[in-house]
């Protein structure tokens, strides 16, 4: 049980070094949700789990940056850093703005946005070039 | 979860409280206008022309703040108007033939032409005088017969209609008996004010002319403090924020909220709740209520006393006589538990919620500003230093406000990421 800010939280760690390559962190009680009119994958900073979204875990450091290693105890890590996850989960919901560090897109849902508006950008230009030289 | 509430703490809705306060009360700038008004009260009124000079005998008469200002409880209303309500004691020898409207008369005529004053109003018990963002209502009292007490005296009650007579009063002895229970607050409390006062308090007041300007500026002044010292006391704190949240309460109700120093009395009773500034508030809450439901039960009313002066009866005017009285107490029961609860569920809720509640019970603005104040202190994106967790609890602290204490230690460095659990796609993208 966590209690970052003044709702306490249950969290489920699992870490298996043999299967997994970093610990898996969910949110048990209560579960995590979106801000209204949002979908789970707007949620920031998960390990998105597309098959199951709301057993999604916590995407807690950039392993590019080499910020744990299997070497780190996660009571000083992992734990920690969860309940930092958890205080701008809260903050997010009130504000709309995540306000802790963070690398690369923020969400997994703005991430598919941009994917998306690059492919329709690419797809009106291309149109628009065979338009210009005249459709074979 | 009902087996981990032994662990729980009510550090973050303490911490919210306190930005609360601290947004309702005057700022350090505020206090010291106010310190000046105060002493431009006693130039006006010994001046030579003064109504009153004649009687205010050098080495006699004494005039100086009393209630809120005195006990460090002041607050902006926050109900029908944005000011400070401030008191004043005029403690003088009153001649034996004076009336208790010939006291208000000369009080009144006496207080004409104070600089920037919009609008002069006589009160039942005093004459209010009304500046932008401030009402100072200023009472003679009358220790003219000797008493055993030290500073008691009689006060007018002078209605327009109906029978005036003297009410006994102690103002300066009940201060000192708050003061002297409350004490200066506790070290870690006083540090936490200090340190969210730094980073959220607003000035109010504006200075009426240059030399009011000029007096507020001064770092220094040769002059003798018309305001006791500030009390940062965990009871001070949780009082401004009672009192905020009945005005708002009893605000669209047309009843009479019990008066300030009967608040002032309870919580001085209750003393100090080591659990923090929600048990504070909590206990005062739920206790008075029960003290309320006692009397509904038998059938009586309180009578608290100024444990200073006995005479000085408290409860003189609320809650008021018969079936209208227990109407008051009924209201008041209501109130204090739907604070209690309402407490007692933010305590361990999500911060939209706290901040909803926190609307509710002290205001539109206040909540509003409260997020901002929120957002403020854990925004660390921009190479701040690393927030603080308490270790066995997971309790966040933000950087500018952690004391360091052997429990708590900085957050590992790191950044927040994402990925995507997909069976074809790539982790990373």
């Amino acid at each position: 049980m966590l209690q970052p800010l003044a709702q306490p939280y249950i969290i489920e760690v699992f870490w298996n070094p043999k299967i997994l390559d970093r610990p898996y962190v969910l949110i048990a009680e209560p579960t995590i949700a979106p801000r209204p009119g949002l979908e789970f994958a707007d949620i920031p900073h998960l390990m998105f789990n597309a098959l199951e979204p709301t057993r999604s875990g916590l995407c807690l450091f950039d392993p590019a940056g080499r910020e744990w290693t299997p070497a780190d105890l996660i009571a000083d890590t992992t734990i920690d850093w969860t309940a930092e996850w958890l205080t701008y989960y809260e903050l997010w919901h009130l504000t709309g703005e995540w306000l802790g560090p963070s690398v690369g897109y923020e969400s997994v849902g703005r991430l598919r946005a941009e994917q998306a508006r690059a492919v329709r950008s690419m797809i009106q230009n291309d149109l628009g070039t065979q338009d210009g030289a005249g459709a074979a | 979860m009902s087996k981990f509430e032994r662990f729980l703490t009510t550090a973050a809705l303490d911490g919210v409280l306190l930005d609360i306060a601290i947004q309702i009360e005057p700022s350090h700038a505020d206090r010291r206008i106010t310190e000046n008004r105060y002493r431009r009260l006693k130039e006006h009124l010994e001046r030579p022309s003064s109504a009153l000079a004649p009687y205010l005998k050098a080495g006699r008469h004494l005039i100086y703040a009393q209630g809120s200002v005195a006990t460090s409880t002041t607050i902006i209303n926050g109900a029908d108007d944005d000011r400070f309500d401030i008191d004043a004691i005029v403690e003088m020898d009153v001649p034996a033939h004076w009336s208790e409207h010939d006291m208000q008369d000369i009080l009144e005529k006496a207080l004409q032409g104070f600089p920037g004053v919009v609008k002069i109003v006589r009160c039942t018990r005093c004459i209010q005088l009304q500046f932008p963002f401030m009402h100072m209502d200023v009472t003679v009292m009358d220790r003219a017969r000797p008493l055993a007490v030290e500073r008691a005296g009689t006060i007018p009650h002078a209605p327009d209609e109906g029978k005036s007579y003297r009410v006994a009063s102690n103002p300066w002895g009940f201060t000192a008996w708050f003061r002297s229970v409350v004490g200066v607050g506790q070290d870690n409390f006083v540090e936490q004010l200090r340190k969210r006062r730094a980073i959220s308090s607003r000035s109010r007041l504006r200075a009426l002319d240059d030399m009011e300007t000029k007096l507020a500026k001064a770092e220094q002044v040769d002059l003798p403090p018309m305001i006791p010292s500030a009390i940062d006391a965990q009871e001070a704190v949780a009082l401004k924020l009672a009192k905020r949240y009945l005005n708002l309460r009893y605000e669209p109700l047309d009843r009479k909220r019990p008066p300030s120093i009967y608040l002032v009395k309870r919580m001085g009773t209750v003393g100090y709740v080591a659990e923090g500034l929600t048990g504070q508030l909590v206990v005062f809450a739920e206790s008075t209520a029960a003290i309320m439901r006692q009397h509904l039960a038998a059938g009586t009313r309180p009578a608290e006393e100024n444990p200073s002066y006995p005479p000085d009866k408290i409860n003189d005017r609320w809650p008021a006589q018969g079936m209208d009285g227990r109407r008051d107490m009924q209201l008041f029961a209501e109130a204090l538990e739907h604070l209690a609860q309402k407490l007692r569920r933010l305590a361990r809720a999500p911060l939209t919620e706290i901040v909803a509640g926190m609307s509710e019970l002290f205001g539109e603005r206040v909540g509003a500003g409260l997020k901002k104040v929120l957002a403020e202190q854990f925004d660390t994106r921009a190479g701040s230093p690393p927030n603080q967790v308490q270790t066995g609890t997971g309790n966040v602290k933000a950087p500018a406000l952690v004391k360091s204490s052997p429990d708590v230690r900085a957050v590992p460095r790191h950044n927040f990421h994402r990925l995507i659990l997909d069976e074809d796609a790539d982790d990373e993208a």
